[in-house]
């Protein structure tokens, strides 16, 4: 008998923790929906703990496993999570001593932008460009996702004029914007 | 460097491994390069993302997951959906519970009331005819310790039958398509929310057979009513079957019984004859056997929809 489930897991799965919850947060740029697509990645763990173990990389494993619940739940909810500003927990987390207010703000900004054109990006798109983020290879991307290697260029390279031409749209709109204003 | 020196450099490597060389390089093309600027930005912008630390407590929600699993259970501790889910339930059991001690409260009491009022007679088989429901009451209450189950079953009873008259839709005529949840409670053993594959062949050969190719989108293995609710209505509206299963035409499985029937019954009469079938030369024909269970030449709407698993 190979062990009681919680010990497997805590050798299995535990160590991988922080990587899926790096990569649920790129995808879903919000902590409890990334805390969500986690406990969901290890709930299908727990019933495989025996594929875990026996994989060749589990992190690619249980990488592979989120991705999916994450395609799944956005084909479900068709909705994007939006969090307030305020909430954000990179804002909260800027430095306040010794910082430029303008830079600041224009550095807010820019990521509001980011978040904005990234969240646009179909959910295929996001991963592709959140594990890249996250600095796996090509060889891995195309492990994680099921995509075929030679597809794999192509469609990174979609994603990436995707999001370009979204951000500039979103830059745009906030020049607009800022113009507007008395 | 040139614009596809760029590409090749942004697509095969993340921001963090570049050289201070390479960044130098990239930026000053960028910088005056059209067409690389923005892709430059967003691959900047994307690898400056800065990812707030895991929370602590995610930790022992997932020990928790793996320890309910252990128990049999997989109890999911935070995902919202369920959460809705588990309220629901809640909510109903709550309902029964005051149904029942609306019943115990007022059966005594209101023993003309209830006496006047047709009620359920509860047999037991292995005894004489149950004695009218009335007189079990007073027998209990005059204190006849052995009338006591008695007077509990048929509580119970009475307000069980209330409870399902109240949740059970009227009966319909002829099949009825089932929703998504009706199907996944049916599949569903072991009270998850979740079908597994193993559990689809154990409940339903067909269910089983269409489980990877049509409703199991994301190939899991598993499945919860949203996911079979998105292939069911894709294959509703008729898109579907294309797009989930990636193959065009002559393919029945996950097609609506109702979809079969327009595309077949030709002179609109409700039933397909199999010249009918063979004239309108869809799946049918070739499956014909697998529908036409009672050898009558005729398909209706209830051999498609018991052919297609509802």
């Amino acid at each position: 008998m190979p062990g009681s489930v919680p010990d497997r897991f805590a050798q299995h799965v535990e160590p991988h923790l922080e990587v899926l919850f790096r990569v649920a947060w790129r995808l879903l740029r919000n902590t409890p929906d990334a805390q969500d697509l986690v406990q969901d990645t290890c709930v299908v763990a727990c019933g495989r703990l025996g594929e875990v173990a026996a994989a060749d990389s589990p992190r690619r494993w249980l990488l592979t496993v989120l991705h999916n619940r994450f395609i799944d739940g956005q084909r479900r909810r068709q909705r994007s999570p939006i969090v307030a500003v305020e909430d954000s927990d990179e804002v909260a987390s800027l430095p306040s001593a010794d910082f430029d207010p303008e830079e600041l703000l224009r550095q807010s900004q820019d990521e509001q932008a980011l978040e904005q054109a990234f969240l646009q990006l179909n959910p295929t798109q996001r991963t592709l460009l959140s594990l890249l983020a996250e600095g796996y290879t090509l060889h891995e991307i195309a492990a994680i996702t099921g995509i075929a290697h030679k597809l794999l260029s192509t469609k990174l390279h979609r994603a990436r004029n995707a999001l370009s031409q979204r951000l500039i749209e979103q830059t745009s709109v906030a020049m607009r914007r800022a113009g507007s204003q008395p | 460097m040139n614009c596809r020196d760029l590409d090749q450099l942004t697509e095969s490597r993340p921001f963090g491994a570049l050289t201070d060389a390479a960044r130098r390089d990239a930026e000053s093309h960028a910088n005056g390069c059209h067409h690389c600027a923005p892709l430059w930005v967003a691959y900047a912008r994307l690898a400056a993302v800065r990812v707030p630390p895991m929370p602590d407590e995610l930790v022992e929600k997932c020990r928790g997951l793996a320890a309910a699993h252990s128990q049999g259970s997989v109890l999911r501790l935070v995902p919202r959906s369920m959460t809705l889910a588990v309220g629901g339930f809640v909510v109903l059991a709550a309902a029964a519970s005051a149904i029942t001690a609306h019943f115990v409260s007022t059966s005594a009491p209101q023993r003309a009331d209830v006496a006047d009022a047709p009620l359920p007679v509860v047999v037991d088989p292995g005894q004489p005819a149950a004695p009218p429901y009335a007189p079990d009451i007073d027998l209990v209450e005059q204190g006849d310790p052995d009338m006591n189950a008695s007077k509990l079953a048929t509580v119970v009873a009475v307000s069980a039958a209330a409870v399902t008259q109240a949740q059970t839709p009227p009966a319909e005529e002829g099949p009825r398509i089932l929703s998504a949840a009706e199907i996944i409670a049916r599949n569903d053993l072991n009270k998850d929310g979740i079908v597994t594959l193993a559990e689809a062949a154990k409940v339903n050969g067909r269910l089983y057979v269409m489980f990877s190719s049509v409703y199991d989108l994301n190939h899991d293995d598993q499945m919860d009513v949203a996911e079979l609710e998105h292939a069911l209505e894709a294959v509703e509206v008729g898109t579907a079957l294309d797009k989930i299963t990636g193959q065009s035409g002559g393919n029945m499985a996950g097609a609506r019984p109702e979809a079969i029937m327009a595309s077949n019954d030709l002179d609109k009469d409700g039933i397909v004859t199999k010249e009918e079938a063979t004239k309108a030369g869809k799946a049918l024909i070739r499956l014909w056997d697998s529908y036409d269970l009672d050898k009558d030449g005729r398909v209706d709407y209830a051999d498609l929809a018991k052919g297609q698993g509802y």
